[in-house]
């Protein structure tokens, strides 16, 4: 392809089009800066590089580059590095590159390659950073995943083996009861007997909390779900001399839910803030506060203690199954309320400081 | 010396390798003289460097380690043989040299200069690209028997015309003689003044200094 003439007059060192008696055709504006007026280019070549320009002009080098001395306007000897270029039998592109100056050239075009490299690298880290992150969160969905299942797995496992032994116990207390009334002691089969339903109950809740299942829902009106949970522990609460309250701020709308499980989430907000209140300094005059908010599209379940608050990497892996920072705690109960609400289509979140207090906020969609 | 040892040579030159390029020369001049190393040696070798950078296969900086080498050479070569050359006596003849204005090669010079000194001379050599003003300055202060001048490049004739028409309007007459590469391309003496000596080469040196009266007296000195 020819070079056309108004593109390679721009070029930045001095260029010659010539034909194959190495007649000038056509210039670049630097050379017309730097070479005196010739008609022939070996005119322009130090006598003593002439040779060998002659030599490695020729078309049988189809493309070469040469070191030769030429004679500039000054009368200077100066080293170019010349590459050549056949475009056809009568042209010859030639192109001259000052010896230093085409370091400084190559140095320029390196330093641009660099800082591009430079910002792709950036970019690139950016990329990997976010990936990673994804990984992360992946793996924790992973890792929440078959904790959850071997997790349930064992429950009903360990129910299973329970439950048998419990129903003898039960049968034969109620067998042994009527012996204990001729003595005066039936209120100790009574009591056995409690505490053996208490027990059953326990594996109960311990088998449908691991392994949540899908949501029963009921048109429910929240406000009486929370009074429910916040009646409830009551009892609970003022033994702690801890306040419940719930700040009632709009109506809200009947709403599609499983009561039983929501109950189940705020119940479990409720009881880890009157733990963490416990730990506390405001330990006598805690306060836990619920509140609702109706948005566009969701409902909001604020639940707020004046408890002692988290660090940011308890924070950070609060929902893990098996997570806990409580002495006698599973790790269980947040990892179950997480999956109740994303069972529900909503999320559930967590903001606190230590020393500060924690807010759950649990954001469910309207339906 | 073979083309083999000279291929050999060459490689070590541009390799900047010295020590290969001096145990290699040092087999070679073992019975021979100064002439031979400089000439048939270090400046067949460089010129043989020249060819192939005119066939492309070598760049100038590949030459300049070439050269560098060359250099070193020259200098270890002086270093040993000093000792056998004649020690300064008072009346020894003086000679100048140096490259003209604009000139940068040099090796040439600096072989001429120690065959200079080898042959009795107080010899000073003022190195690459002196401007005429000083030459003129130095030889009327110093006021040598014999004034070298070095020319590679005919774009430095000019100035070589310039610098001659200089000195032939000093007080006194120095000899005055012009040597290097252009000589070997060149009719030089058809540019120059009469009473300037046009030396083609080192061993052309050599029978000059012979025929020269000044080196008759350095002989006796010997």
């Amino acid at each position: 392809m020819y070079i056309i003439e108004k593109s390679y007059q721009t070029f930045p060192f001095p260029f010659f089009v010539v034909d194959q008696d190495f007649t000038i055709i056509g210039v670049s504006e630097e050379t017309q800066l730097q070479f005196p007026n010739a008609m022939n280019f070996l005119e322009l070549v130090d006598l003593g590089s002439r040779k060998k320009a002659e030599r490695f002009l020729k078309p049988v080098f189809e493309k070469t580059k040469v070191e030769l001395n030429l004679v500039r306007k000054d009368f200077t000897l100066t080293l170019f590095d010349v590459y050549t270029q056949w475009e056809d039998e009568n042209r010859l592109y030639v192109f001259c590159i000052e010896k230093q100056e085409s370091i400084q050239q190559i140095q320029t075009i390196i330093r641009k390659l660099e800082t591009q490299l430079e910002s792709e690298n950036l970019t690139l880290l950016e990329k990997q950073e976010q990936f990673e992150a994804t990984l992360r969160r992946m793996e924790q969905v992973v890792m929440k995943h078959d904790n959850l299942s071997s997790l349930g797995k064992i429950a009903s496992i360990v129910a299973g083996d329970l439950k048998k032994p419990l129903v003898s116990i039960r049968g034969f207390l109620q067998l042994l009861k009527p012996y204990l009334i001729e003595t005066g002691k039936d209120h100790y089969a009574d009591i056995a007997l409690e505490e053996v339903d208490y027990a059953n109950n326990l594996i109960y809740e311990y088998v449908s909390s691991t392994r949540p299942t899908p949501p029963n829902k009921q048109q429910v009106n929240i406000q009486k779900v929370l009074m429910d949970v916040i009646q409830s522990s009551q009892k609970e609460a003022s033994k702690m001399n801890c306040e419940i309250k719930y700040v009632k701020e709009q109506i809200l709308p009947v709403q599609e839910l499983d009561p039983k499980q929501i109950k189940q989430v705020v119940l479990n907000l409720i009881r880890n803030a009157m733990d963490a209140i416990q730990a506390s300094p405001n330990r006598g005059k805690g306060n836990i506060q619920l509140r609702t908010r109706l948005n566009e599209n969701t409902i909001k379940i604020s639940v707020k203690d004046n408890g002692s608050g988290m660090e940011e990497n308890t924070v950070k892996r609060i929902f893990t199954p098996f997570f806990t920072t409580k002495e006698r705690g599973a790790g269980i109960g947040l990892s179950v309320c997480q999956k109740i609400v994303e069972n529900h289509g909503g999320i559930i979140e967590v903001s606190s400081k230590p020393d500060d207090g924690t807010t759950f906020i649990v954001v469910l969609p309207l339906v | 010396m073979t083309d083999k040892q000279m291929n050999e040579l060459v490689s070590f030159l541009l390799a900047g390798d010295e020590n290969s390029s001096w145990s290699l020369i040092c087999n070679l001049i073992e019975d021979k003289d100064s002439f031979f190393f400089f000439e048939d040696i270090l400046t067949r070798s460089m010129r043989y460097i020249g060819e192939l950078w005119e066939n492309n296969d070598i760049s100038v900086a590949d030459e300049h380690v070439a050269s560098n080498i060359c250099n070193l050479l020259i200098s270890r070569y002086n270093f040993q043989s000093n000792n056998e050359t004649a020690t300064l006596v008072e009346g020894k003849p003086k000679a100048m040299l140096f490259c003209i204005q604009g000139e940068e090669h040099s090796i040439g010079m600096k072989m001429v200069s120690s065959i200079f000194k080898e042959n009795g001379y107080d010899t000073r050599y003022l190195g690459a690209n002196l401007p005429i003003k000083d030459s003129i300055i130095y030889a009327n202060i110093w006021r040598p028997d014999i004034i070298g001048i070095s020319l590679s490049i005919i774009y430095n004739l000019p100035t070589l015309l310039e610098c001659l028409k200089k000195l032939n309007q000093l007080d006194y007459n120095p000899e005055i003689i012009v040597g290097g590469r252009i000589t070997s391309l060149y009719q030089l003496k058809s540019y120059c003044p009469s009473n300037v000596v046009v030396i083609e080469g080192l061993y052309h040196l050599r029978s000059w200094l012979k025929e020269n009266k000044l080196c008759e007296r350095v002989y006796v000195y010997n």
